[in-house]
């Protein structure tokens, strides 16, 4: 049967389209190793075809309008009924039908986006946090979750079907050998030892179900080996769930559904085909599209406040993850109020063997009042501006800030109530990350080039300061559980007059103490210039503190990750010896509750109490807490 | 934690590792490396009322150049002597205790007879060109396929419907049929004649009647399953087509709600399937949308513009026709009988659109489903 008109309508362009793209195809299937079927003689066969009813087209269209022409011109002239040139026929019909084409085509895509990755499910794993104007290092409370399942998927396929004897010796011998391998943790020798069993008897079961396990990581070859397994033992249901589970982990969710149904089919109620089906829903649950609308609200010890709406979007299209983020802000202090429009798109590149990369790119609007009035009714300008020298100052000590290109006090213009007239601007915002976590274990690299706005006050709006920073972090595992992360930083915060620099670099071990973490961590970080555009620019700030790190989960599913760190802190002014030392805290908490199949309730409470270390703070002495309620909803 | 508790209670089914040489077990699985033959094929052909040409059928059959193991005709309860021409022409009979309603009935009866690793159904009324057995086979050697189908041309090429089908057949087989099987995706396994493997069909639990086209059915299942489906023009059969409207009227009737009610009921799985999916709603937005702008839309531009130039609508893409069937035609060295047949295949289609838009607002619009079985000849 042909549904539709054969020939013509969109079926006829879509056709046609996909004959002129096989050459295409072909070269690129070749140039990456894979063969297609049939070869160049079908690809020049179709394409052949396709490109001589593209001529015939032409042609028909060419005949059709002389003809039209030559009757029009024998016959009485008519004003209507005049006929309208081939040209344009064929524009309007080559126009219409290429529009409605890729209009059904977009249209299936997104069906599909939206559908076909809809959840009915378990609460999905919340995700990682949003880059904040102010740095706060987070941890998401699913990475404790996501350890015990890989755990369990290591579990259930380290467990094999028993040896059984074997009539060929030479497959034998092969077979023990690699057994013997694969229960040593030599995968490669295991590998090649199955494939050998393979080469002398091709249809041992247990070598392919073997070697399907040891090519996880190709999936082509799992999903091939598994099937196979599944030919040769189709009563056995740990065969269907393999294929279930490599088609889950290459996206393809609702094909895995049909085998681990088929699997529960040969074993109702085996609790690993349960299992391993819900982690199938888990994924596509979380794969899909989700809007997450937030609130956050902050103080700070300066006495500006930071409220923030955020809404963000984000969806799953093969194995990428794509967001949009839209939030506003409002910081205000006693003084004036500025505003923060933002708008930001994300691209997260699906895993591949260890890297991860995303990208994100943005825009935002800054509203803030053209000068920062800080005149005689306010408060005395805080340590940022160079103003009256601080109490602990000798006098005849030159005054703080002198040294050359020191930027002068930002002009004092009282307005007494009057309004102030505002600026606006729009900056390009953006986030380039790499991260490279090898699969076998070992050393895990973090890269991070970010470019944004800082928002925690008016002050910074009205200066309009933007940070460009390059962040790396590198982790080292050493024994068992211990872990060494190394740091290193180099902001250049650029404001509408001035350039400053800030560098930093810093350490930590980390390793367990019973169900939390611990880490003894040191940070330096220092300025090259002072400034007055609104954060603390210290030549030198120095951070030790030891932190504790927990994930709880609770029996309702509840779970809540607390970060908890207490230690020292000294900064030196530019141009000033070190401060004594200092107390300085910190506290992060994030609660994840499940509300339904795909949705989830968010809080965060962050506090600090610091002058900065790896942060950039507003002032000498900052005090900061914040709280953010969200919602995570499925769509 | 329910994983946690998972873990801790694995169980592993005994396993058995494959004695090469046990009996009816070893039978069912595609032997891997050793090459493919007839012997590792069952035929199954459903049956009702066919004596004039199941016949020919079981002839063609019997004279493949790789025979099959066995031919199994299922006489469903035929009034005529299907049984009897049947077994006289060699195959093996047998005999459901009721007629099965449909043809999807019918083979999955005979499935439970099939003790061979490849299946094949096959129409009463379609004969096989010699070599169409053996040029299936290979497409199996591959793991991941399940079905395979090959060329299909009408036996009888005289009357204006059968002529509309042979430029119908020897168009989409040459053409679309080809680009989708470069992309992996045959739209459908036809139903006159296709080889499946026999696990995977059993798996699926054979062929189903919730629809009124078990092959559109079984082939997407198989798709979303993530199994392989491949054409092979070369593997060629001769249906009878339907020769009076009357009958083409049944067939189309048939293949228009099958089609309509596969898309309903496969939708979003198929959404899951690249380039399957894309082909899918192309042909459903033509069956529908375009088929409603081809019949009614055309004559009232026509009529409301005044001029008779619209009507070159119904032709402009004749070229596009004409190339691939000229081109399927010269291979086959049938030009002067497609020439012949190419007014007819504009008639057929209009006729096709107009059943297909008629099914599109019974099943989904009125929500009227059409599930009666008959024969188109």
């Amino acid at each position: 049967m042909t549904a539709g008109l054969p020939g013509t309508g969109v079926g006829g362009m879509f056709y046609l389209l996909s004959a002129l793209v096989m050459p295409l195809r072909e070269v690129y299937g070749r140039a990456r190793g894979r063969s297609t079927s049939g070869g160049w003689r079908a690809v020049f066969l179709q394409a052949g075809l396709a490109l001589g009813i593209l001529a015939g087209m032409w042609a028909a269209g060419w005949l059709l309008g002389a003809g039209v022409a030559a009757v029009h011109a024998a016959l009485p002239a008519r004003s209507a009924g005049a006929p309208p040139s081939g040209n344009v026929l064929r524009t309007v019909a080559l126009v219409v039908s290429l529009g409605t084409l890729a209009a059904v085509l977009l249209g299936v895509e997104l069906l599909g986006l939206w559908l076909g990755r809809r959840a009915p499910g378990p609460p999905d794993e919340p995700d990682e946090s949003h880059p904040e104007e102010i740095e706060i290092p987070k941890r998401s409370a699913a990475a404790g979750r996501r350890r015990v399942l890989l755990a369990v998927a290591g579990l259930m396929t380290a467990q094999a079907p028993p040896l059984a004897a074997q009539t060929s010796s030479p497959a034998h011998a092969h077979l023990a050998r690699a057994e013997s391998a694969y229960a040593a943790g030599e995968p490669d020798v295991a590998e090649r030892e199955y494939a050998a069993v393979l080469e002398v008897d091709p249809e041992n079961s247990r070598a392919t179900y073997r070697l399907g396990e040891l090519r996880r990581r190709d999936p082509a070859q799992a999903l091939r080996l598994f099937r196979r397994y599944v030919e040769l033992e189709p009563s056995d249901p740990w065969g269907y769930m393999a294929v279930g589970d490599v088609l889950s982990r290459s996206g393809q969710h609702e094909a895995a559904l049909v085998w681990y149904d088929a699997a529960l089919r040969l074993a109702p109620g085996e609790r690993d085909a349960v299992v391993g089906r819900a982690r199938v829903l888990a994924r596509r649950a979380q794969e899909a599209p989700a809007l997450e609308p937030t609130v956050l609200g902050s103080q700070d010890s300066d006495g500006s406040t930071v409220l923030r709406f955020l809404a963000a979007l984000d969806a799953a299209a093969g194995g990428t993850r794509l967001g949009a983020t839209f939030s506003r802000t409002r910081t205000g202090d006693r003084l004036a109020s500025a505003t923060v429009d933002e708008t930001a798109f994300q691209a997260r590149g699906p895993p591949h063997t260890g890297w991860s990369v995303s990208a994100t790119v943005g825009a935002a609007r800054l509203d803030a009042p053209a000068v920062y009035s800080n005149g005689s009714p306010g408060p005395p300008p805080r340590d940022s501006t160079p103003g009256p020298p601080p109490q602990d100052t000798t006098p005849g000590r030159p005054p703080q800030d002198t040294t050359p290109g020191t930027p002068g006090p930002k002009p004092v213009a009282p307005i007494p109530g009057g309004a102030q007239s505002r600026r606006v601007t729009v900056v390009a915002t953006g986030l380039l990350r790499a991260r490279w976590r090898p699969p076998t274990g070992g050393a895990a690299v973090d890269l991070r080039l970010k470019r944004d706005v800082l928002v925690a006050t008016p002050l910074l709006v009205t200066n309009g300061v933007i940070r460009t920073e390059l962040h790396g972090m590198v982790d080292l595992p050493l024994a068992r559980a211990v872990k060494l992360r190394g740091t290193g930083r180099a902001t250049l915060l650029k404001d509408r007059d001035h350039e400053n620099r800030r560098t930093g670099w810093g350490g930590a071990i980390a390793f367990p103490v019973g169900r939390t973490q611990m880490s003894l961590q040191f940070h330096q970080a220092g300025f090259a210039r002072p400034s007055t555009a609104g954060y603390f620019a210290p030549r030198l700030a120095q951070t030790v503190e030891a932190e504790t790190y927990v994930e709880i989960e609770t029996a309702r599913s509840v779970s809540i990750a607390l970060t908890v760190a207490a230690g020292v802190q000294r900064v030196a002014r530019q141009g000033a010896p070190p401060s004594p030392w200092r107390r300085a805290f910190r506290l992060h908490a994030l609660t994840v509750v499940p509300l339904a199949p795909g949705r989830a309730l968010q809080l965060e409470l962050e506090g600090e109490d610091s002058s900065g270390g790896s942060l950039i703070a507003t002032s000498e002495r900052w005090r900061y807490g914040s709280a953010a309620v969200g919602v995570r909803w499925a769509m | 934690m329910t994983f946690s508790a998972g873990a801790l209670q694995l169980k592993r089914q005994l396993h058995r590792v494959r004695h090469p040489s046990s009996g009816t077990r070893a039978a069912q699985v595609v032997p891997f490396g050793r090459r493919l033959l007839g012997s590792d094929v069952t035929v199954i052909v459903p049956a009702y009322n066919e004596a004039a040409s199941v016949g020919d059928t079981v002839r063609s059959l019997r004279a493949q150049t790789s025979p099959p193991r066995e031919i199994i005709v299922v006489d469903d309860c035929s009034t005529d002597a299907t049984g009897d021409v049947a077994r006289a022409a060699g195959a093996t009979v047998v005999r459901p205790p009721v007629n099965t309603g449909s043809k999807a009935g019918a083979q999955t009866f005979a499935l439970r007879h099939v003790r061979t690793p490849l299946t094949v159904a096959l129409d009463a009324d379609t004969v096989l060109a010699p070599d169409a057995l053996e040029r299936l086979l290979p497409a199996f050697e591959a793991p991941g396929v399940a079905a395979a189908c090959g060329f299909v041309l009408p036996k009888h090429v005289k009357t204006i419907w059968e002529r509309g089908r042979y430029v119908e057949y020897l168009f989409a087989f040459t053409y679309y049929k080809r680009l989708q099987e470069y992309y992996g995706k045959p739209l459908i396994s036809s139903g006159c004649f296709s080889m499946y493997r026999t696990e995977v069909l059993r798996a699926h639990g054979g062929w189903s009647n919730r629809t009124l086209a078990e092959d559109m059915d079984l082939t997407w299942s198989f798709y979303q399953a993530g199994h392989a489906v491949r054409f092979v023009p070369g593997a060629l059969c001769y249906p009878i087509e339907p020769h009076s409207f009357d009958l083409m009227r049944k067939q189309l009737k048939r293949w228009s709600h099958g089609f309509v009610q596969n898309v309903r009921l496969h939708w979003r799985g198929l959404l899951a399937v690249p380039y399957l999916r894309s082909a899918v709603a192309v042909a459903f937005w033509d069956a529908t949308v375009a088929a409603a702008a081809y019949l009614v839309l055309l004559p009232i531009l026509a009529l409301v513009l005044q001029t008779p130039w619209v009507l070159l609508g119904y032709v402009i893409d004749a070229p596009a026709v004409l190339v691939p069937v000229l081109a399927g035609a010269v291979r086959r060295r049938e030009v002067g009988r497609a020439l012949a047949s190419i007014p007819a295949f504009f008639v057929l289609r209009t006729v096709n659109a107009l059943f297909f838009l008629r099914a599109f607002f019974a099943e989904l619009v009125l929500g009227r489903s059409f599930k009666v079985y008959e024969k188109g000849h």
